[in-house]
């Protein structure tokens, strides 16, 4: 041991060759995603006129109607649906490394709950408090969507506060704050829920279901300024997440500003999710199925992770949404649905995986 | 623009199939594909002779039952889809109002199908004005017409036996009995519409809307008669519903054993069908009452 | 002219809900020193270490690495500076050993190739004797294997540290703790060939024995307070182990060099004191 020997030979050239024959399939997989979500639907149109209309056959009046389905219904839907997909995921991935628990998931620390009360808050007071304020008219689409975003944002930072003591965040504390908050939150939205009438109930039940369903480019256009710079700087926090990996105290001897890191990652996964839940509602799994499975596969080294999170997720949503609305064309299912029952038995899954190989 | 394709192909191959036929020019005037949501739209067009006209249909729309069984399902009112319902290739969407999601809605409009939502309020007005507006909407303008003079006559002699009643009832609607919790129909439901057709008070005029009901405010409420939904052979009967030690063991309609059952579609759908649903609960809850 | 110490704290201080952990502390590292911290549990030895390395902000007194007060130096600059190894600690996540030891090479240290990286690596992965797990999955290995693999990872930070600051000091909190007496042996081997090219050590150290074989200094800790220090053979009396550790085991000599030790004795019922 203490004669060095020379340098052993480990696996590192083959390994660089696999993760990148990984993104590679990876990218394959988001690409045939979305050509499946914009070539597929209700409406059947044949591959040739898809790529018709893509080339530029809009403009042709005999095209009218499948370029309006194509470039108005699919292809915002798919785009929406990129970007929500890795954007959950990625904030999946952010809160693991962030609590060093694999488990960890934006819906578990109340960040999650807080846009969805949000939301019902808007949908069941929204119309009372109009008419109070004295303004006339039905609610303002946009106010839904806003109200989703700082609502997450809003617990996130209450969530921060609680768990911060002179500067350092304890994650035990945070995880626990979480547990207490999803409670507080889900009492409130229980309360709201009794006053509800039915149509409010209704649309809160489609709300924590989710759904890609209202997909406009004026949504894209107002998930796109979230969750983009996000994807584009997680790789970034790689090397903190890394080192963090092996504790506070050990990122901090190997250079980590912790503090930093911890407030930057819970900034980005508020405003991802935020962002997500305003534009599709309440879509579980995501967060937790894909940083696990790439884990298996791809290592859990981070600056690999994240950005394969990106492209999974924003693949498997897409999936699961052309099941969605596949399944019972002309109605579709909400897309939560669709991922819990593929994501739930797919992580017990995992979870057992994981624990005969812990036993071995 | 697909609607005036779709419109004028279909023209096309009705002026081809029969030339100079007035059909043709009533099927100009009148959009061909109709997307029915809603349960009282879809049974008003039914009862208008627009069924072959109907493209698609939703979850609610259940009477009459074919129109399910028939037609596509284009799924809840509220969690519509937009590539779903135009693959359908409507020239309209006539809908009960509560339908979306919005920008669903707003897609489809995008698409140049007109989207029109149906006002559905409680009272026999609303009834006649919901055929009218469908009939209107449907260009079929004629039946609505008879269809709705039917319904007021309907209306008319419900409001005169309703004259005769000397003190009205104090009713509980009890929509559902789930594990213990009673679900009861306050102010401003259809429950409540329907109460007052039929010449009832509400017991439980003190909630809005559905809402569960504490035993303490059921006991309060003192109803002389409760009216639940029947769903299926297995309804509950008046021995388990009134089985005392439970909060409507202790009223009044307790004593006398006054539990209506009746059908939850037509006795809160606000069709056509309504006059008859107020008349026959009227006549299960005065059963004294001299007939017209 | 001597060279100047490595680090210097003077009058260093802690407090934790009232209660003093460490009071008035005075301690220099100079280049190529190995001293060992002992003491009873509770004696403050790793709130000691962990304000020595920067983790903690001492409620009184001055920290300097070099000429440099340590509440200036960047963390980043920090982590070239010194590395520390943990007493133990276990991973989330599927990490193999050598990702493990790569997380202390990655984005230290300035003019690294990734085949510089690799080599340096290579290197730390054999010296802490886990070359031949390097791609097993930590969360895999026993204790002992698992405290070689966060060694190989600070040789790697100090490696990649010295491209940027050459005098560093290395702090081992209780590095011995979960291994066989061969790899007790060997890591401290290791600290002592990185002593002898220079780097200061500071071991937080249970077993007297190993303390006395390997520092040149020892420092007692007692209730917060450094009670003695000094060469093991000038310091490691009866008196002061019965007095700190509240043993009553005679220090013993080997031959050679007049090492102290101590060898374990069945305590008569009434004569000792927990």
């Amino acid at each position: 041991m203490a004669e060095a020997v020379a340098a052993a030979p480990h696996s590192l050239p083959s390994g660089r060759t696999a993760t990148g024959l990984a993104f590679a399939a990876l990218a394959l997989l988001a690409l045939a995603a979305c050509l499946l979500s914009i070539g597929t639907g209700a409406v059947p149109i044949g591959p040739a006129r898809v790529l018709e209309v893509l080339t530029g056959g809009w403009a042709d009046p005999m095209l009218a109607r499948d370029s309006l389905v194509i470039l108005n219904i699919r292809l915002p839907r798919t785009l929406l649906g990129l970007m929500v997909g890795a954007g959950l995921a990625v904030s999946g991935a952010l809160m693991q490394g962030l609590f060093r628990n694999p488990l960890a998931d934006p819906a578990l620390v109340g960040v999650s709950s807080g846009a969805g009360l949000a939301a019902a808050c808007v949908i069941v007071l929204g119309d009372r408090l109009l008419a109070g304020l004295g303004i006339p008219g039905p609610l303002p689409f946009a106010l839904l969507p806003a109200a989703a975003f700082l609502g997450g944002l809003a617990a996130t930072l209450g969530l921060y506060l609680v768990a911060t003591r002179s500067g350092r965040t304890s994650v035990a504390t945070m995880l626990l704050a979480g547990i207490a908050l999803g409670a507080l939150t889900g009492a409130l939205t229980g309360l709201l829920v009794y006053a509800s009438d039915d149509r409010q109930l209704r649309d809160l039940t489609f709300w924590s279901l989710g759904s890609l369903g209202g997909a406009t480019w004026a949504k894209v256009a107002a998930t796109a300024p979230a969750i983009l710079p996000v994807l584009v700087a997680v790789p970034f926090l790689g090397r903190g997440l890394n080192a963090l990996v092996l504790g506070e105290a050990e990122a901090f001897h190997l250079g980590i500003r912790v503090e930093r890191l911890k407030r930057l990652a819970i900034l980005l996964v508020a405003i991802c999710v935020g962002a997500g839940v305003s534009a599709a509602g309440v879509i579980g799994f995501v967060g937790l199925v894909v940083p696990h499975a790439l884990r298996l596969t791809l290592g859990p080294e981070h600056r690999r992770l994240l950005p394969a999170c990106a492209l999974l997720g924003g693949a498997l949503l897409l999936l699961a949404d052309v099941a969605a609305r596949l399944v019972a064309a002309p109605a579709e299912l909400p897309i939560g649905i669709v991922t819990a029952l593929v994501g739930a038995p797919v992580f017990l899954w995992l979870l057992l995986g994981r624990n005969r190989l812990a036993d071995a | 623009m697909s609607a005036v394709l779709s419109r004028r192909t279909l023209l096309a191959a009705a002026l081809a199939a029969g030339a100079g036929h007035r059909a043709a020019f009533a099927a100009e005037a009148a959009p061909a594909r109709i997307a029915s949501l809603g349960g009282a739209v879809t049974e008003i067009l039914y009862r208008l002779g627009g069924a072959p006209r109907i493209v698609v249909v939703d979850t609610t729309s259940l009477h009459p039952a074919e129109a399910l069984r028939d037609k596509p399902n284009a799924g809840y009112l509220r969690a519509l889809s937009a590539e779903g319902l135009l693959s359908t290739r409507p020239d309209i969407v006539i809908a009960t109002e509560g339908a979306g999601p919005p920008d669903v809605l707003a897609l489809v409009r995008e698409a140049g199908v007109p989207v029109h939502l149906v006002r559905e309020p409680p009272t026999a007005e609303g009834v006649l004005d919901k055929i009218e507006t469908v009939g209107r909407l449907a260009g079929l303008d004629a039946p609505a017409k008879a269809l709705a003079e039917e319904v007021r006559a309907g209306f008319a002699s419900l409001a005169a036996e309703r004259a005769r009643i000397t003190r009205p009832a104090r009713v509980l609607l009890v929509l559902s009995m789930a594990q213990g919790r009673v679900m009861v129909g306050g102010r401003d439901s259809t429950a409540d519409g329907i109460l007052s057709l039929a010449g009832a008070q509400n017991a439980a005029a003190d909630i809005q809307g559905f809402k569960p009901i504490t035993d303490e405010a059921i006991v309060a409420a003192a109803p002389e008669a409760v009216v639940m939904m029947r769903n299926g052979p297995d309804a509950p009967s008046a021995e388990t519903v009134f089985a005392p030690g439970t909060a409507l063991g202790q009223t009044p309609a307790a004593g006398k054993r006054a539990l209506i059952g009746m059908d939850g579609l037509t006795l809160l759908g606000f069709g056509p069908r309504t006059p008859q649903a107020a008349s026959e609960l009227m006549r299960a809850l005065y059963p004294d009452l001299p007939r017209g | 002219m001597p060279e100047s110490p490595l680090l210097t704290a003077e009058d260093l201080a802690y407090t934790a809900d009232g209660r003093d952990l460490v009071t008035d502390a005075f301690l220099t590292v100079e280049p190529g020193s190995f001293q060992a911290v002992v003491g009873p549990n509770g004696a403050g030895k790793s709130t000691l270490l962990r304000l020595l390395s920067g983790e903690l902000t001492p409620a009184r007194g001055r920290l300097a690495y070099g000429a440099e007060p340590a509440a200036s130096i960047r963390p980043w600059r920090l982590a070239c500076l010194r590395a520390v190894l943990p007493q133990s600690a276990r991973l989330a996540f599927p990490f193999s050993v050598a990702d493990v030891a790569r997380i202390g090479l990655d984005g230290l240290g300035r003019g690294l190739s990734r085949r510089d990286r690799e080599r340096l690596l290579g290197q730390a992965l054999a010296q802490a004797d886990v070359a031949h797990l390097a791609d097993r999955p930590y969360q895999s290995l026993s204790g002992g294997e698992q405290a070689r693999a966060q060694f190989a990872r600070v040789l790697c930070q100090l490696a990649a540290g010295r491209t940027v600051a050459p005098r560093q000091v290395l702090f081992l909190d209780e590095p011995t703790a979960s291994l066989d007496l061969r790899h007790q042996g060997a890591i401290l081997d290791c600290a002592d060939a990185l002593r002898r090219e220079g780097t200061g050590i500071v071991a937080i150290l249970h077993d007297l024995n190993l303390a006395a074989a390997y520092a040149d200094t020892l420092i007692v800790m007692d209730a917060g307070r450094i009670v003695a220090r000094g060469r093991p053979e000038a310091i490691l009396r009866d008196a002061l182990v019965k007095e700190v550790f509240r043993v009553d085991w005679p220090v013993g000599r080997v031959p050679e060099g007049g090492r102290p030790f101590l060898l374990p004795r069945r305590s008569v019922a009434g004569t000792q004191h927990l």
